[in-house]
């Protein structure tokens, strides 16, 4: 059985079929990618999973249940994370506190989710940076700091929506490894990716959406030769 | 000496001084330090939820009027304790704020038109008062003085001074409290981006409601002090916008979402509205124009107010 089972999901808005007729499946301990040009429908098809729109018609299933009329915070609570294209930190707390929003997701005291908020700064790379206020991070510690939070949540299955954007060729690299590093604590991963090498190196399957449907899926070696997929995307986003 | 040690000898200073002032002010001089602390609460009040949680209100008045009118008509009509009323009203005002906030959060009004429409709620509840002859209508309920401590009357200004000071140190306490629990870390989240902290599995609908019924509460606190104070109420006075604005502005002055900010604002600002208006007597409502210039100036050029202007200031020059 899959962890997440997406049933054949529509979001319209006003006509436009941003997501149309999806269906995909992640299993337990995969890392699955999920590429597409600019306005595919990746991000919405994102916010379908997490209630913050709700699909025009199809079912999702997380673990057995259907979740398609849920609420985020809810979803959330049932151990799906996410994280945001926009990073969006909480410029009026510091690092830490930012954490720990999160990690009372789970913890039930303040002393546990301060205790799990560190270890998950310490994890994500951002110790020493506890008391900083989140508003004065660079790019790369917002990524960070995006990933610590939705880790602080303590997910079954994360959904990451362009993790690397914005980040120097070092920095993607170190969240690669990081990227890694949460599969290897047997978190599931969904992640929303531009850059190809990325996608090869982290992910076991790869979907491609085109115009809001899939048109491909395989291992990253099967779709990068998907002669549709270079035309769609791969042609285009080379030319670019 | 460290900042923790220096910043808890500052403040057991300032409050022995809030404590003894009236021992060294005139009658004139403490109504006004009455007038400070009215504001204190109010201000308090809105920085709950404007402040820390984001959520503008324009109609605070409603809160202050229910809590107002809540004790008196207890009193008047059946010889309730205004000490018990004053409990009643500030749940009341608290039950009354859950249902605004409920209507309008779960219609999805943001920003502006939230506040449009707490501003919408306190004129509908000045006109219903306004019209219900059993709370006294438009002529208003004037309480009975008989000077028991028991049913919140005091012989001398001196007791309802450290009355509202009390008030407004409790409202102080409970911020600071709240501030560095798990729901003040939800509220500021909220402010910053709520789509971000519903993704960390915060209940939004249900910090808000939080947000404004502890907001609500602390106004109708001031409320039902007001009205012993001044032994008389009426729906133009307690629902007033003018209440709602002075909510707002120590806030903004002095520094929403922070500790102490509305207590520096309203300590700036009723001073300052005092001399204003004996410098202008001619000219009636001097003080709301003296508002909104202090408001768009403040907006536009300090929008941390002056405590939040002060403790980045303080906190940067630490950092380097
Ligand atoms: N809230 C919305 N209202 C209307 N159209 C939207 C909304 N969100 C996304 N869209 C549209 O859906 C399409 C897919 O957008 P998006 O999911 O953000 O693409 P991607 O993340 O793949 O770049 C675009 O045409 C976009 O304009
Ligand atoms: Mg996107």
């Amino acid at each position: 059985m899959p962890l997440l089972s997406v049933q054949n999901v529509c979001k319209y808005f006003h006509g436009n079929k941003a997501v149309d007729d999806v269906s995909l499946e992640i299993n337990k301990g995969e890392i699955v990618g999920l590429i597409g040009a600019n306005g595919a429908g990746k991000t919405t098809l994102f916010n379908c999973l997490t209630g913050y729109y709700k699909a025009t018609s199809g079912k999702i299933v997380y673990k057995d249940k259907r979740i398609e009329s849920l609420k985020p915070h809810i979803i959330c609570r049932m151990g799906i994370g996410r994280t945001f294209q926009i990073a969006k930190p909480f410029g009026d707390l510091s690092v830490l506190e930012n954490v720990a929003v999160g990690a009372y997701n789970k913890c039930k005291t303040k002393a546990e989710a301060y205790d799990k908020a560190r270890q998950c700064i310490i994890f994500t790379g951002l110790a020493g940076k506890e008391d900083t206020n989140a508003g004065t991070l660079n790019t790369g510690e917002q990524r960070r700091l995006e990933l610590a939070r939705a880790l602080a949540t303590d997910p079954e299955l994360l959904l990451l929506d362009e993790v690397m954007a914005g980040l120097t060729p070092t920095e993607s690299q170190e969240m690669v490894e990081l990227i890694r590093n949460v599969k290897d604590q047997g978190v599931t991963i969904l992640m929303i990716e531009h850059i190809m090498p990325v996608i090869m190196a982290l992910s076991d399957t790869v979907y491609v959406l085109e115009s809001g449907r899939l048109i491909c899926k395989g291992s990253p070696e099967e779709v990068s030769q998907n002669t549709q997929v270079i035309e769609s995307y791969l042609g285009k986003s080379q030319e670019a | 000496m460290n900042t923790k040690n220096f910043n808890r000898i500052t403040l057991t200073a300032l409050l022995l001084v809030a404590v003894l002032f009236p021992f060294f002010a005139d009658f004139y001089i403490l109504c006004i330090g009455i007038s400070v602390l009215i504001a204190a609460l109010l201000g308090q009040s809105w920085n709950i939820m404007s402040g820390y949680a984001g959520q503008f209100s324009f109609g605070h008045a409603v809160f202050f009027g229910i809590g107002a009118y809540t004790s008196t008509t207890l009193y008047t009509m059946f010889g309730v304790s205004p000490w018990l009323g004053m409990i009643i009203g500030a749940l009341v005002a608290a039950l009354v704020g859950a249902a605004i906030g409920f209507l309008s959060f779960r219609y999805k009004l943001r920003d502006d038109y939230f506040a449009l429409a707490t501003l919408a709620f306190a004129e509908i509840f000045r006109i219903l008062v306004n019209n219900t002859s059993a709370l006294g209508g438009a002529t208003g309920i004037l309480i009975p003085y008989l000077v028991k401590p028991s049913e919140y009357q005091f012989a001398s200004d001196k007791t309802y001074y450290w009355v509202i000071l009390a008030l407004v140190a409790f409202a102080t306490v409970f911020i600071a409290v709240m501030s560095k629990s798990k729901t003040g870390l939800n509220l500021v989240a909220i402010k910053s981006n709520q789509e971000a902290a519903a993704a960390l599995g915060v209940n939004v609908l249900k910090y808000k409601l939080i947000a404004i019924s502890s907001s609500a509460f602390f106004a109708a606190l001031a409320g039902t002090f007001y009205a012993q104070y001044y032994g008389f109420i009426d729906p133009s006075i307690v629902f007033a916008s003018s209440i709602s604005v002075e909510a707002i502005v120590p806030c903004i002055i002095g520094g929403s979402g922070t500790l102490y900010g509305p207590l520096l604002g309203a300590l700036l600002i009723i001073p300052l509205q005092e001399i204003c208006n004996s410098l202008f007597t001619s000219i009636s409502g001097i003080n709301m124009i003296i508002y909104g210039v202090l408001i768009v100036l403040f907006i536009m050029f300090c929008p941390d107010g002056i405590y939040g202007r002060m403790t980045k200031y303080i906190s940067k020059r630490k950092g380097n």
